[in-house]
């Protein structure tokens, strides 16, 4: 299926792996030029040769930017938009998931939590939103979860700024309809990233005998189909809904858990 | 991008024309083969040979079904899986939408709508199913509308109905996931098909300087993105659903109404 992305200039925040690295292969592999994001350049120059050697595609950048600093992210897309010219897709990815009961979550950690996910999708909209404007049209693809929809305990601040980004991409999408601009979301469950390598290293660390597989396979078992997602699996969808095919999808959430979400 | 549908059996019920012929044409483009069930057996014949001729692919087929009778279903799937061994993707799609306010509504309107769209997706999805359990990469799309998350008023028994689809779907995701079958629904608003040009027909019948156009341009102007939407913009969707690409999507309810629904 031609999804018409040859040419159209994506940004991607954490873009340098798990799903953002997968979106941003995806959409490579569609001919997109592709600006991945993340605080560290290292591991930006290190996913940037992935993608280009996995899709043969060299229109890959790596811009180091902290999306809590909103200088740095105007700085970031104006090197996006001086290099190729235009924008046209944001996809807002970056973020961690910092999880607890209400009491035990500090100051600290409710404010680097907001910080990264709900500022940071809010600094880096703000900026894409005059080029896409300029453009005649564009896309934004937040990265939530099933929890902003359905909170269980135990998942103070995550939850409440997955809401808040469900809740973004709704009201967003009313605002910039008329511009053609659609405004999206998916929401993830347990899919493979470093964020879960370093807390299966933590678990082994603990019990030598915990591969990697196992605890995958552990994680898996409370999933409906049964397995944990691959990074792919969500930046496929976020591909999807980047393309001309996805013309009349806006306001929309996406789960992509493998069924675990207990409402649609 | 490759959505791995090549070879795979699909049914579509109300498939000979709108959205399920949209849906049919672009799974037979990428080399799946499709069964359309709808109940006239013209409109499937010139439905069979339009989706041939725009996709070169012959392994179209029609079967002239009911959906509100269970032995037509059951024999219609029989049907499909003599002709090619199997079915890996029903679409739930064949459905009209009437609409009013409470106390207006006959029983007999009741029935129907409720007989069409909810135990249509029953017994089609009740026959279907134990060759989805023995496909690779079992789906099942049903065709809903946002009508079913967030009903106006005047708008029984339709949204009463869309609502049940909904709930099958999220129910029947649950159940059937550690088998490897996807269950998902699209939510569907204002998109152009037949349904609709017969309404344009019937106001027309009153107002005849009223061209498609008009009619089409006033109910797109109620749209946040100022227009209705066509059959492919929809067809596109349940096609991506059906693919191994959305392999991680289970579940969910997706909007395709130019962002109409006031929830996600």
């Amino acid at each position: 299926m031609d999804l018409g992305l040859t040419g159209k200039v994506a940004i991607v925040t954490g873009g340098s792996d798990g799903i953002g690295k997968a979106a941003a292969t995806a959409m490579a592999e569609e001919g997109a030029k592709v600006a991945i994001v993340s605080r560290t350049q290292a591991d930006l120059d290190a996913a940037a040769a992935d993608i280009k050697s996995e899709t043969g595609n060299n229109d890959i950048l790596g811009i180091a930017a902290d999306v809590t600093d909103e200088a740095q992210v105007q700085s970031m897309v104006d090197t996006v938009v001086g290099t190729w010219g235009g924008l046209d897709i944001l996809v807002n990815n970056a973020g961690t998931s910092a999880a607890g009961k209400f009491e035990d979550v500090e100051n600290e950690t409710w404010d680097t939590d907001l910080g990264i996910k709900v500022y940071g999708a809010i600094h880096c909209s703000r900026a894409a939103l005059p080029h896409m404007k300029q453009r005649g049209g564009g896309r934004i693809i937040n990265t939530t979860t099933p929890g902003g929809k359905a909170s269980a305990g135990g998942s103070l601040p995550t939850s409440l700024s997955r809401a808040a980004g469900i809740s973004l991409t709704k009201a967003m999408s009313k605002d910039y309809a008329a511009d053609n601009i659609l405004i999206n979301t998916i929401c993830v469950g347990i899919l493979k990233s470093r964020q879960h390598r370093r807390r299966w290293e933590a678990a082994n660390a603990q019990d030598s005998s915990l591969t990697l597989d196992k605890f995958y396979n552990n994680m898996g078992g409370r999933v409906p189909v049964g397995r944990i997602g691959e990074a792919r699996e969500a930046g496929d969808v976020i591909c999807f809904l980047a393309s001309e095919r996805a013309s009349y999808i806006t306001g929309a959430s996406i789960n992509v858990d493998g069924g675990s979400s207990p409402v649609v | 991008m490759d959505l791995g549908l090549t070879g795979k059996v699909a049914i579509i019920t109300g498939g000979s024309d709108g959205l399920g012929k949209a849906a049919a044409t672009r799974i037979a483009a990428e080399g799946g083969k499709v069964a359309l069930a709808a109940r006239d057996q013209g409109r499937i014949d010139s439905a069979i040979a339009e989706i041939k001729s725009a996709t070169g692919n012959s392994d179209v087929i029609g079967i002239s079904t009911d959906v509100t009778d269970e032995a037509q279903v059951q024999s219609m799937v029989d049907a499909v899986v003599t002709q090619w061994g199997g079915v890996d993707i029903l679409v739930n799609n064949a459905g009209t939408s009437a609409s009013g306010k409470f106390e207006d509504i006959a029983i007999e309107t009741w029935e129907y709508d409720i007989h069409l769209k909810v135990y249509g997706a029953i017994y089609c999805s009740r026959a279907a199913l134990p060759h989805l359990k023995k496909s690779s990469a079992g789906r099942i799309i049903n065709t809903t509308t946002w009508g079913g998350k967030a009903t106006p008023g005047g708008t029984m028994p339709t949204s009463l109905s869309r609502a049940a689809g909904i709930s099958l779907t999220k129910a029947m995701s649950k159940d059937y996931a550690a088998e490897g079958i996807l269950v998902n629904t699209v939510c569907v608003g204002v998109i152009k098909s037949g349904q609709t040009e017969r309404i344009y027909e019937s106001q027309k019948a009153g107002n005849d300087s009223l061209t498609l156009d008009e009619f089409y341009g006033r109910i797109g102007s109620m749209v946040p993105m100022g227009r209705v939407g066509e059959s492919e913009e929809v067809g596109d969707v349940i096609a991506f659903l059906a693919s191994e690409r959305a392999s991680y999507v289970t579940g969910a309810a997706i909007n395709i109404d130019g962002g109409q629904s006031p929830v996600v």
